[in-house]
């Protein structure tokens, strides 16, 4: 536990104190030994106060909302957070966080029978998708997500193949006196992969360096980008950097300008030396 | 003669004297509550949001009732929340976007339009409904004596656990409230002061302090009060919020 301490200390028996996230922290200037105030609606709907010890921050964990969990949530102990919600020696519900929410549903089964296998109160364990109607448009848009993807792959991939083709036609002459001074077709081929392949690296390299420019742009603006639609109702759009799409995409990308690179390099392999040679 | 009139003046001093030391604390909210309820006339207010000592928003509203039970604020300034509504119908309260024509449930709790005031605060005109009142000691403020009343939530769903009351003994004016949390610790502090002729004997501008944040404060203030408003019984429904009026 003592690892997911940023600053400060953990919470060590003392019922009166408050961990929280490092960009809470921030916003709120806090340092270890600071009086918090939390206020709180509770079960039955009235306004309670409490004031809580700055112990520490909390270090950010690598899941999808880190920052939204940084600069919203608090850790207290089970005392406190009854003072506040006026639910003294009474838990109402236990929330378990995964590493993947797509294993929810899966998991969800197995928590319930290992929770009731040893007696005592009976748990009953729901996933976001069951409890909220309106949760299954996440994998609506994910899906919406990877479409415009393949969308983006074939375009992308068009023009790569393109540009590959075209340089290949500016330069049959080259390739005709390449080969009439007995270069191999093999030669040739891994000439033009090789030209595919470092146009994919650079392509690659363009992109990385732009986002991160942004991703820092961004980072110095404050994270997370939050909007209002109305007064009372204020949203936020967290920005979530998945580092697997990342690499997914570098990959898929230098794979695309090698296949690409594919045709052009096997059809100028073939040319005859003769037959261009004589071409005007 | 003379000595008549002697006993006489005493006895109607003394008789008024016994009925104002006589007044229970829930009498006295109550005749606070009906000077303050301005419920069956049409009044419109200005709200000024100060943030670090700074003023940061004005807000205009009218406000709209059948009865004290169901009650309508609708928002005149600025341009941006023109034509939104706050509608209370007995506990329940909503309200109205004109953007996108849609009605959500609120609490009475939250904030009204960001203000210091909860909109509980705003469209519930009455205390004794909600609280039980004791009398304290009587207090004495720039030397006029002044009744303090403690009033306790009579049930959690309450928006305040505990409320003390500060009133004038000679007219019943109301002055300051402080609003206390479940735990017993200060969340904010109404004071109410007499800026214009606009009431005879009643506040026309209402400061609500944030206790809990520094420099922030929201002021109300009635610009303007016509009598006798009122609007049909059930006319204020929340299916109708999207209809002009």
């Amino acid at each position: 536990m003592k690892k997911s301490v940023e600053s400060g200390q953990l919470l060590v028996g003392n019922p009166r104190q408050i961990v929280t996230g490092i960009r809470l922290a921030e916003i709120l200037d806090l340092k270890p030994g600071d009086l918090v105030m939390l206020m709180a609606q509770t079960l039955q709907g009235s306004l309670n106060l409490i004031e809580l010890e700055f112990a520490g921050t909390k270090k950010a964990e690598s899941s999808t909302n880190a920052t939204h969990m940084s600069a919203h949530c608090v850790e207290m102990p089970l005392a406190a957070a009854q003072k506040l919600l006026n639910m003294p020696d009474r838990v109402s519900q236990l929330v378990v966080r995964l590493e993947n929410p797509r294993n929810a549903p899966g998991l969800s089964g197995q928590i319930q029978k290992a929770l009731n296998e040893n007696g005592g109160p009976l748990f009953r364990v729901r996933d976001y998708a069951s409890i909220i109607p309106g949760f299954g448009v996440n994998t609506l848009f994910r899906y919406i997500g990877l479409l415009v993807g393949a969308v983006f792959f074939l375009v992308i991939g068009a023009g790569i193949a393109n540009v590959m083709y075209m340089s290949v036609m500016e330069r049959r002459k080259e390739i005709g006196t390449m080969k009439a001074i007995g270069m191999e077709q093999r030669e040739i081929r891994r000439l033009f992969l090789m030209e595919g392949g470092f146009l994919a690296i650079g392509g690659i390299l363009i992109g990385l360096f732009s986002f991160l420019f942004i991703l820092a742009t961004n980072l110095l603006d404050g994270l997370p980008i939050s909007f209002a639609f109305s007064e009372t109702e204020p949203d936020q759009v967290l920005l979530s950097i998945d580092c697997g799409v990342l690499w997914a995409s570098r990959i898929i990308t230098f794979l695309a300008c090698l296949a690409a690179a594919c045709f052009p390099s096997a059809y100028s392999a073939r040319l005859k030396p003769v037959d261009i040679l004589r071409e005007e | 003669m003379k000595k008549r009139l002697m006993i006489v003046i005493p006895l109607i001093l003394f008789a008024f004297q016994a009925t104002s030391v006589d007044l229970t604390g829930r009498e006295i909210v109550a005749i606070v509550d009906d000077a303050l309820d301005k419920t069956g006339g049409l009044s419109e207010t200005e709200m000024r949001v100060y943030r670090d000592g700074k003023l940061r928003k004005t807000y205009r509203m009218v406000m709209k009732s059948c009865s004290p039970d169901r009650i309508l604020a609708e928002f005149l300034y600025p341009p941006r929340n023109k034509g939104q509504k706050f509608l209370k119908v007995n506990d329940s309260l909503w309200l109205y976007y004109p953007n996108t024509g849609k009605t959500l449930r609120i609490s009475a709790k939250a904030s009204f339009s960001g203000s210091d005031f909860s909109n509980a605060d705003i469209l519930s005109v009455r205390l004794d409904k909600d609280y039980e009142v004791q009398r304290t000691d009587m207090e004495y403020w720039d030397g006029e004596a002044v009744y303090k009343l403690d009033l306790r939530a009579k049930s959690e769903g309450a928006t305040y656990s505990r409320i003390l009351y500060w009133v004038r003994e000679k007219d019943r004016m109301p002055l300051e409230r402080e609003f206390y949390s479940l735990s017993g610790l200060l969340l904010k502090t109404l004071v109410m002061t007499k800026e214009t002729d606009l009431f005879e004997k009643m506040p026309d501008t209402y400061i609500m302090i944030n206790v809990l944040e520094k420099n922030k404060k929201s002021v109300l203030q009635y610009l303007s009060y016509r009598e006798s408003q009122a609007l049909p019984p059930d006319t204020l429904r929340q299916n109708s919020l999207s209809k002009r009026r």
